[in-house]
């Protein structure tokens, strides 16, 4: 249906984009029940390419491929989620914000209260690699034990198995986890970390320099979110607005 | 237009320079536009402020305080459900999603709301507690109620059923039947629980009343149900007690649901309608001015062609004609209309002036023409002019085939007469004798001439040869009368006689004008020879003679 549509699109837009995202971080980009890409970032890429006018080609690729996919040119566009941080700003360039997200701690409930890495020291404590989470705790939690997975769904596992005692992760993808039944046994665990290196605000990363694009996505977001499509999706995928 | 009937020469008292007024009209354009700009351009400037500020903070705020409304009003709907359900897992996962929504403010920059949603979020954790522990607190009291039976209690003793304790405890416990199952009925909320306790605690006194006619086998159970009773009462008065207290937290969280509503209600829209109908009227006088603009500029552009054609071409043109009337006309005067610019009316001046100098050079042309033709003393034409003219009517003669006459005519004895009478008396004489000879020829082609000295010549195309002789007759006579006053102031006058030679040929026979003049000359040397004061017909070359002539006739040598 895609490739249909793409197709019958060429004639009209000769341009074609490839965009990548994560695939496996529910609600934002996971398979679906009948086995394809859905979710918010997956949502947000199409009627992105629509605003623009452009084929796009949405493709789930790990978490760890994604820049250096876009630096290879295998993708025109990143929509994962993915905050900006000074390392991977080196190496690619960054839209405006499309949604803003917080990271806080879930555990069992009632195992823990008190989050600060006094607290926490020795605990087991996974996230996914690469991420801002990740790069918090190496900082911040020295005394804690890190069980680094590959991405965050192999992190809950290992925390639905009990192998680790506690999760660091974005809140509404752990509102995704808790709200599940399997989820049910488990908390948020004290306030979201009041730290700057969590408070993310997630953009579509586009190839070093590619500022034409750049400009387009940023006044395509803009557009989507004054003609209400932003919302739509928003409350398709989100009991509240995340803008 | 032209010199045929000159208007008196007009002049204007205002009279600009056309290079000026080119000049003014270009500055006055220059200004006007630049009053245009000085009107439009503040205009633009408010518009595009308008438009910047729309765009860059009023947008943001509306968009920002919608969001906002929406989250703060999706916060109060999770707060109300959470407070009126009795689902655990419902309450667990609105009070989730609480917490995710109101971290999403801690974005936003704006303390009050960043601090009013962390308050609701206290709210909601307190209200998510009290509901647990008041399900704890009535599982508690279920587990109590299904243990009791007031019934059991009066035992099956006769003297239970004698002092009528059996009725009695069977009453109650039907009562007590219906406060349990209103406590099994009992939700989180405070109203109903109050009304039970009230009821339990009169069953209480009822039981206690009671106690009397117990016999002691069956007080102590009677004591115990009154001791779980006791714990019961207790359990409803802190189930109320949670109850108010999260009905009072409801309430303070609705308070601060309002306030952040009543925050968020801000003006920003008022303002961009007020921007919109701002730029609307900007935009409204912009093109007001522009139609202005372009009005004046059609306006202007066909009174400058209306200046163009009137004031500058026709003037131009004015003066073109004019100096095809004095080329047409070989000058004379030519008067022209004034033109308004100082430019053109030179131009007009320069070409009346030069209908003027055009005029004297032909009058002085045709002088000095006159003289190179006329004979200074007698007026008459010269011997060049007689020359050229004797040509051009043998020619014409030959070429209509008709008669031409010469006349060659001398005064007798003119020499004698100035030595009597002095030269100035003799040129009198000639003077006399020209004005006869012009007498006789009048008539367009005919020219008398001063052949030289005394000798005169008259040449009468036309003029046959009986014609011709009669002619020289009366000339003849007519000089024999002439009375010539003296020139030297002597009384008297002189008169003196004519000898004339006459040579008539028609066209076909005429040669050449040397022939012609020597025909004439011999008749006039007949004439001389004939003994003066006659006149004498050529022969020879002519025409076969006519009948004589009553005239002196010269035979030919």
């Amino acid at each position: 249906m895609l490739l249909l549509s793409c197709i019958f699109a060429l004639p009209v837009h000769s341009e074609s984009l490839t965009v990548a995202t994560e695939g496996s971080y529910a609600p934002f980009s996971y398979i679906d029940e009948h086995g394809e890409l859905a979710g918010f970032d997956v949502d947000i890429a199409h009627a992105l390419c629509a605003e623009m006018k452009v084929a796009c080609q949405v493709q789930a690729a790990p978490w760890e491929s994604l820049i250096p996919g876009l630096e290879a040119g295998r993708f025109d566009m990143v929509v994962a989620s993915m905050a900006r941080t000074d390392e991977r700003a080196l190496r690619v360039d960054f839209s405006d914000h499309y949604y803003r997200t917080h990271s806080v701690f879930a555990s069992r409930s009632g195992r823990f209260t008190v989050t600060s890495p006094e607290a926490l020291a020795g605990r087991r404590i996974t996230t996914g690699r690469g991420t801002i989470q990740a790069d918090f705790l190496q900082a911040n939690y020295p005394a804690s034990t890190l069980l680094l997975a590959d991405d965050t769904a192999q992190a809950l596992e290992l925390l639905k198995q009990g192998e680790a005692e506690l999760i660091l992760s974005d809140t509404i993808h752990l509102l995704d986890f808790l709200e599940s039944p399997e989820g049910r046994g488990f908390d948020y665990v004290g306030d979201p970390v009041a730290s700057e290196m969590l408070k993310a605000e997630a953009r579509i990363a586009v190839r070093k320099h590619n500022h034409a694009l750049l400009a387009r996505i940023n006044e395509a977001l803009t557009s989507l979110r004054l003609n209400g499509r932003y919302d739509q999706i928003n409350r398709k995928h989100l009991p509240f607005s995340v803008y | 237009m032209t010199g045929s009937s000159p208007p008196p020469r007009t002049e204007r008292r205002f009279q600009p320079g056309l290079a000026m007024t080119i000049s003014a009209s270009v500055l006055a354009m220059i200004c006007f536009l630049a009053l245009i700009s000085g009107l439009v351009l503040p205009r633009l400037t408010e518009i595009a402020a308008s438009s910047e500020a729309t765009y860059h903070h009023y947008l943001p705020t509306i968009m920002d305080n919608h969001r906002h409304a929406v989250k703060v009003e999706t916060l109060g709907n999770y707060l109300n459900t959470l407070y009126w359900t009795d689902d655990a897992r419902i309450a667990r996962n609105l009070r989730l999603r609480a917490q995710v929504l109101i971290q999403g403010f801690t974005f936003e920059n704006d303390s009050f709301l960043e601090e009013s949603t962390l308050a609701l979020l206290g709210i909601v954790r307190e209200i998510e507690n009290i509901r647990t522990e008041q399900a704890e607190l009535l599982a508690e009291m279920h587990g109590l109620t299904r243990t009791l039976d007031l019934a059991t209690l009066a035992g099956s003793g006769e003297a239970a059923r004698r002092n009528g304790l059996a009725e009695n405890l069977r009453a109650l416990n039907h009562a007590w039947g219906y406060i349990s199952g209103r406590l099994h009925g009992l939700g989180p909320l405070s109203g109903p629980a109050g009304e039970v306790r009230d009821q339990l605690m009169a069953l209480q006194d009822r039981l206690d009343r009671l106690q009397a006619l117990t016999q002691p086998a069956q007080a102590g159970s009677l004591q115990s149900a009154m001791i779980r009773m006791d714990t019961l009462a207790e359990l409803l008065t802190l189930h109320e007690t949670l109850s108010q207290r999260s009905a009072s937290l409801l309430s303070r969280g609705n308070e601060h649901y309002e306030r952040m509503a009543d925050h968020l209600s801000v003006d920003a829209a008022l303002k961009v309608k007020e921007l919109s109908a701002r730029t609307a009227e900007d935009a409204g006088s912009i093109s007001r001015y522009i139609h202005g603009l372009i009005l004046t500029i059609a306006i202007t552009s066909l009174l400058a062609l209306w200046a163009l054609h009137v004031l500058v071409l026709r003037p131009i043109q004015q003066a073109v004609e004019g100096l095809h009337a004095i080329h047409r006309q070989g000058g004379g005067k030519v008067r022209l209309p004034a033109a308004l610019f100082i430019e053109l009316d030179m131009i007009r001046h320069a070409v009346e002036d030069y209908a003027t100098l055009t005029e004297e050079l032909r009058s002085a042309n045709s002088e000095l023409q006159k003289r190179s033709e006329q004979d200074g003393l007698t007026g008459l034409a010269n011997r060049g002019h007689f020359d050229d003219a004797l040509l051009q009517a043998i020619h014409r003669a030959r070429r209509h085939g008709s008669w031409l006459t010469l006349m060659m005519l001398d005064i007798d004895h003119f020499k004698r007469l100035n030595d009597t009478y002095g030269h100035l008396t003799g040129d009198n004489c000639l003077r006399s004798l020209a004005h006869v000879l012009q007498h006789y020829s009048q008539r367009a082609d005919e020219l008398a001439s001063r052949y030289g000295g005394e000798e005169f010549t008259l040449l009468l195309p036309g003029v046959e040869r009986d014609e011709a002789l009669r002619i020289a007759e009366r000339v003849r006579q007519d000089c024999a009368e002439l009375q010539v006053p003296r020139a030297d102031g002597t009384p008297g006058e002189v008169s003196f006689t004519l000898s004339i030679g006459v040579a008539s040929c028609p066209g076909t026979r005429l040669d050449t004008p040397t022939h012609l003049i020597q025909l004439a000359d011999k008749a006039l040397y007949a004439a001389k020879h004939g003994g003066r004061n006659q006149v004498c017909e050529a022969s020879g070359n002519t025409a076969p003679a006519p009948a004589p002539l009553p005239t002196h006739t010269v035979p030919q040598p």
